[in-house]
């Protein structure tokens, strides 16, 4: 059944282009003013990176998961969708790993002008920064689905969405900002493991908070 | 007669004596800090809160549990009215705590680990309240509310872990240099606590009551 | 086959179904009727699991259907208002998606032959966002017939139909009747549902006000007795 719910999820994205369109053009957006708005040497910029890094990345997880729970709504598919027999935790999952790719896709195409507009070097651990790029978008994604399930069905969704995530995803931005300057800085895997530590409970928690949690959000 | 109800006018009473007494002993009958001096006396109004904060957010944990078991709507009114009086203290911590540093650091606001926490978790509360504010149907809403209450909950470990770990060179409160204070300190301060935990019962009761009696007349 | 037991519900404090009790049985089809705002959809929603009700108890092929497993749903397909399908996807792929997540799982040319019935065929790969109000209608009505449902719950069967529409509904109706399959549907159409029905259910303040079995009642009768009811 999961199979199903992914697979329709990639196959709207594909005709829809909503959600990577959106993202993408905005994540440019945002590199392009962080360029102008930051005037400082590349050396300097490069103590900035990664926290400008999150702070877009948290930007278009924000813009994607409200485009990725409000396409459900255009003809209520939501409806039809929680209706079906089967556990609607698995809902939560297909939204999770969908919106997690997606924000890697996204990101795919955005990390590159983010290195060469703001002119920083890159990683020597270039694979493991991809990894912990890859975890800390589905921490945020994780509890980024439970609470657009929250804030969907309200009348200001779009304002909602990031007023209670952004408080709640902080201990998650935290740990991958953190993670991404010991690599920025080429620092050994023992100096930043408590952060990767970290942002596993996290996304492990709240996968699971959102996979049991899902039954009682669906429902209108 | 002001207030109608004899048992509230009895605890009105009880609470105001128990407050005057709680002050009469912060302010006169305890040692004075020999470094702090009187800035040391925002302790025993500024723990306490925290205190009360954290249990509140603890009883919409545990209202929202039950509310989402049973589905009784009692349940939600337990919860929203713990998350309204934790928040106000919450408020009381954030205020109190950069008075103590500022005095105390010579910096009103250097994220220290608990009050970044509060911080944090009262932001999560605003969202809260807007959530319920906006999120339609209140039948609906109470669902959410609930679940939100125990995401927050589940969060504030990890919130503090990170904060913690964040910026390390920031030192704690100083709690357990607090605890190996003369005994003068320590039983004028857990009479405090004993009396803001009294204070804070009495006003969940108190709002709990006007929820109910707000729902009855629906 | 459905039980429903003093079931209740309130929106922002206002009751909308009170106390509702409504049983049905395998093979009957039932018309649902009642003023704009008595509780109609919401019954239909409440029995789909889309929304939630406040207290009662609605027992589906003898298991509880609000509160425990998924797998007590199975058999029951609800068709609302809206499409509830995919915009972006085609008819073909909606009607392919929607049938595995109802597990009746079909095959291409399963999907191609209820098409053809309900007069898809040409516009089968468009997406559906471009489709008319009819057009969706009618796709719905596919849905209904890939999947192997117990009970249909159905909104308002005719909304945005022509009159080749209305007899393609009818025509498919037929088939469900004579085949005994239970169906729960909203409709405003009295003399229709005489033709069709086997009861006439009129909620009113949230109760069930009238319960008729269509065969014993003289239509007439029935029109007097709670045209009041209805307009």
């Amino acid at each position: 059944m999961l199979i199903h719910l992914l697979k329709k999820e990639f196959l709207v994205e594909l005709r829809s282009k909503e959600i990577s369109a959106s993202m993408l053009t905005f994540g440019l957006a945002v590199i392009l003013i962080f360029s102008f708005s930051i005037n400082v040497s590349p050396a300097v910029f490069q103590k900035f990176a990664p926290g400008l890094y999150w702070i877009m990345v948290l930007f278009i997880a924000d813009l994607g998961l409200h485009r990725m729970f409000s396409h459900e709504k255009e003809f209520d598919t939501f409806s039809m969708i929680i209706s079906a027999p089967f556990d609607r935790g698995l809902i939560f999952l297909s939204k999770w790993l969908a919106g997690t790719a997606f924000l890697v896709i996204a990101e795919l195409l955005i990390t590159a002008p983010f290195f060469l507009f703001l002119q920083l070097d890159i990683p020597v651990q270039w694979g493991r920064l991809i990894g912990i790029i890859i975890l800390g978008n589905a921490g945020i994604m994780a509890i980024g689905s439970i609470v657009s399930g929250l804030a969907m069905r309200a009348k200001m969704s779009e304002v909602l969405l990031p007023i209670l995530l952004f408080p709640l995803v902080s201990p998650n931005i935290i740990a991958c900002v953190k993670a991404t300057t010991a690599i920025f800085d080429n620092q050994l895997f023992a100096t930043w493991q408590t952060w990767f530590q970290l942002m596993v409970t996290f996304t492990v928690v709240f996968g699971l908070a959102g996979y049991l949690f899902f039954d009682h959000i669906t429902e209108e | 007669m002001l207030i109608p109800n004899k048992k509230i006018r009895v605890g009105y009473v009880i609470m105001i004596l128990l407050m005057a007494a709680n002050l009469f002993n912060v302010l006169l009958k305890s040692p004075m800090h020999p470094a702090q001096q009187w800035a040391q006396k925002i302790f025993y109004y500024h723990v306490p809160s925290a205190w009360v904060a954290f249990l509140s957010f603890f009883v919409v944990l545990v209202a929202g549990i039950i509310f989402l078991k049973t589905r009784n709507y009692f349940w939600d009114r337990v919860g929203l009215a713990a998350a309204e009086i934790g928040t106000l203290f919450t408020i009381l911590v954030l205020i109190t705590g950069p008075i103590w540093a500022s005095a105390a650091w010579g910096k009103a606001w250097n994220w220290e680990p608990r009050l970044t926490t509060t911080l944090i978790l009262f932001l999560i509360y605003i969202g809260y309240f807007m959530l319920r504010e906006f999120g339609g149907a209140p039948e609906r809403v109470a669902r959410y509310a609930a679940i939100l209450g125990i995401i927050a909950f589940i969060d504030v470990p990890i919130i503090f872990m990170s904060v913690r770990l964040w910026a390390p060179e920031v030192q704690s409160h100083p709690q357990v240099e607090m605890a190996s204070q003369p005994a003068g300190i320590m039983s004028i301060f857990f009479f405090s606590l004993f009396t803001f935990t009294v204070l804070y019962s009495g006003m969940l009761w108190l709002r709990i009551r006007i929820l109910n009696l707000k729902a009855e007349n629906q | 086959m459905l039980t429903v037991t003093n079931l209740r519900k309130s929106f922002y404090h206002r009751p909308v179904l009170n106390d509702l009790n409504l049983q049905i049985a395998a093979g009957e089809i039932i018309a649902l009727m009642g003023k704009n705002g008595v509780g109609k959809s919401t019954l239909l929603r409440i029995l789909g699991r889309i929304s939630t009700a406040n207290s009662g108890e609605v027992k589906f092929a003898g298991k509880s259907l609000l509160k425990g497993d998924s797998e007590n749903r199975r058999g029951i397909l609800y068709l609302g208002h809206a499409p509830g399908m995919y915009p972006p996807l085609s008819a073909k792929e909606n009607l392919g998606l929607f049938s595995r997540l109802y597990k009746s799982p079909t095959t291409e040319p399963g999907i191609e032959e209820v098409l053809e019935i309900v007069g898809l065929t040409i516009q089968a790969d468009d997406p559906i966002r471009i489709y008319s109000q009819g057009m969706l209608q009618r796709l719905k009505l596919a849905l209904a017939m890939l999947i192997d449902w117990k009970l249909l719950l159905f909104d308002e069967p005719f909304t945005g139909l022509d009159e080749q529409g209305r007899e393609l509904v009818e025509k498919i109706l037929r088939q469900w009747q004579s085949t005994n399959r239970t169906i729960l549907l909203v409709t405003h159409d009295f003399e229709w549902s005489w033709q069709f029905c086997h009861r006439l259910v009129v909620i009113n303040r949230g109760t069930i006000q009238y319960n008729f079995n269509i065969a014993e009642t003289d239509i007439n009768t029935a029109r007097d007795q709670f045209r009041h009811l209805l307009v």
